[in-house]
């Protein structure tokens, strides 16, 4: 029995969390050096009121739940970019738009504890968020389509979920084509 | 718009550099996704392990009665438990996969050698005691012929029923430096342009030396 190679949604969060988000802090740490937090995966801040810093997403969902900082809307994930890349990908058949590798379980961490980094966009940015996906998701079903023999398949820029999703029935049916074709080889020399 | 794009794709070339905790999340997704067991990364985990117990104590030792003692111990807290939790996963994962091909390690010194001392310890016992077990429930009823744990039959040159990884299992796989064309089949010419950020799903066999040597990542 093989071991199961795929990740849960939780574990891909869990990934996505050590990727870099902008706050702004409303708070500083005049004891500490550097009004930094010296942690295990390096020294985040420093921490200045309305000093915008870079910290990754799980310190920043933890600070923002105390209410010790705002989030920042990342600059990929604003309406003008993501119709942007909504037009590319609908415009390319077989090129997949150059997206963060996390972009949808950033955008769902995002969505559901920095609501108001959006203001009155986020529901427009969803909207589009979704799309992308749904586009990007029908563009991988026809790929899967013409797969037909062993082969190496090249996926550039495919973003983590969309690896996740397509995992099981992608290794199994290349999988099951490899064996074939070997045993065809030994069979029909 | 690719500027902040690459720092968002790798956050090992993000402000804060390629941690321990970064390293060993690759390990743990390398470990997960590959078809065989790893080597055991003993020095990054001796690493992490010593900078948890540091942190701990830190932890311990620092003042909370005043607001920003408290709000600094529940971050240090958080990341204490996100980075016990990526230990935790990693050495379950490995334990998994061993518990699994535990007969054909077991029977191969250079996959013996890939296992921590307490892994190698933990796969004899339980090699031990799955192997009475199955002799006690089956193999003391079948013919002596047929009564081997790692054998089909008398007749069977060498261990003919160890339960080895598929190393022809297709991965997930990112190239992390340009590579170039690699040859994916000994004898025909099957060969694949390997470049920086590209990603395939492939073979693991070609490409288990690249993984090794850190020219490819799985993901």
């Amino acid at each position: 029995m093989p071991v199961d190679p795929s990740f849960s949604p939780y574990d891909l969060e869990f990934f996505a969390e050590d990727d870099v988000v902008k706050i702004v802090p409303s708070f500083s740490l005049p004891t500490f050096s550097h009004s930094s937090i010296r942690c295990i995966g390096g020294a985040f801040g420093p921490f200045k009121p309305n000093i915008p810093v870079e910290v990754p997403l799980w310190l920043a969902v933890a600070l923002q739940k105390r209410n010790n900082c705002r989030i920042l809307q990342p600059d990929w994930l604003n309406t003008e970019t993501l119709q942007e890349a909504l037009d590319q990908e609908k415009n390319t058949a077989a090129v997949f738009h150059r997206l963060p590798f996390h972009y949808l379980e950033i955008s769902k961490i995002l969505f559901l504890h920095a609501k108001e980094a959006f203001g009155t966009d986020l529901l427009k940015v969803k909207e589009l968020v979704g799309d992308i996906c749904k586009v990007r998701l029908s563009k991988i079903n026809a790929g899967l389509q013409v797969l037909q023999g062993p082969m190496t398949v090249k996926l550039n820029n495919l973003s983590a979920a969309e690896c996740n999703v397509i995992r099981p029935f992608f290794q199994g049916a290349l999988d099951r084509f490899h064996l074939l074709a070997s045993v065809c080889l030994r069979l029909l020399p | 718009m690719d500027d902040f794009i690459s720092q968002l794709q790798s956050p090992a070339e993000n402000v804060y550099g390629e941690s321990d905790l970064i390293l060993m999340k690759k390990a743990y997704i390398n470990e997960k996704a590959a078809p065989e067991l790893l080597e055991y990364q003993t020095d990054l985990l001796a690493r992490l392990q010593d900078q948890v117990h540091n942190q701990e104590d830190t932890v311990a030792n620092t003042d909370s009665t005043h607001a920003e003692g408290s709000l600094v111990r529940a971050i240090w807290r958080l990341e204490l438990a996100r980075a016990k939790h990526l230990l935790r996963a990693y050495l379950r994962t490995r334990l998994i996969k061993l518990e699994r091909h535990v007969t054909a390690v077991l029977d191969n010194p250079a996959m013996q050698a890939r296992l921590s001392p307490l892994e190698l310890q933990y796969a004899k016992d339980y090699f031990v005691k799955t192997g009475l077990h199955l002799k006690d429930a089956v193999l003391a009823h079948m013919p002596e012929e047929f009564n081997s744990l790692v054998r089909q039959s008398n007749v069977s040159e060498g261990h003919d029923m160890l339960s080895a990884p598929n190393l022809e299992a297709h991965v997930f796989v990112r190239v992390l430096e340009d590579r170039g064309a690699v040859n994916l089949d000994p004898e025909g010419d099957d060969v694949v342009e390997l470049n920086k950020d590209d990603l395939y799903i492939i073979r693991y066999e070609p490409i288990r030396d690249l993984l090794k040597d850190n020219w490819v990542e799985l993901v």
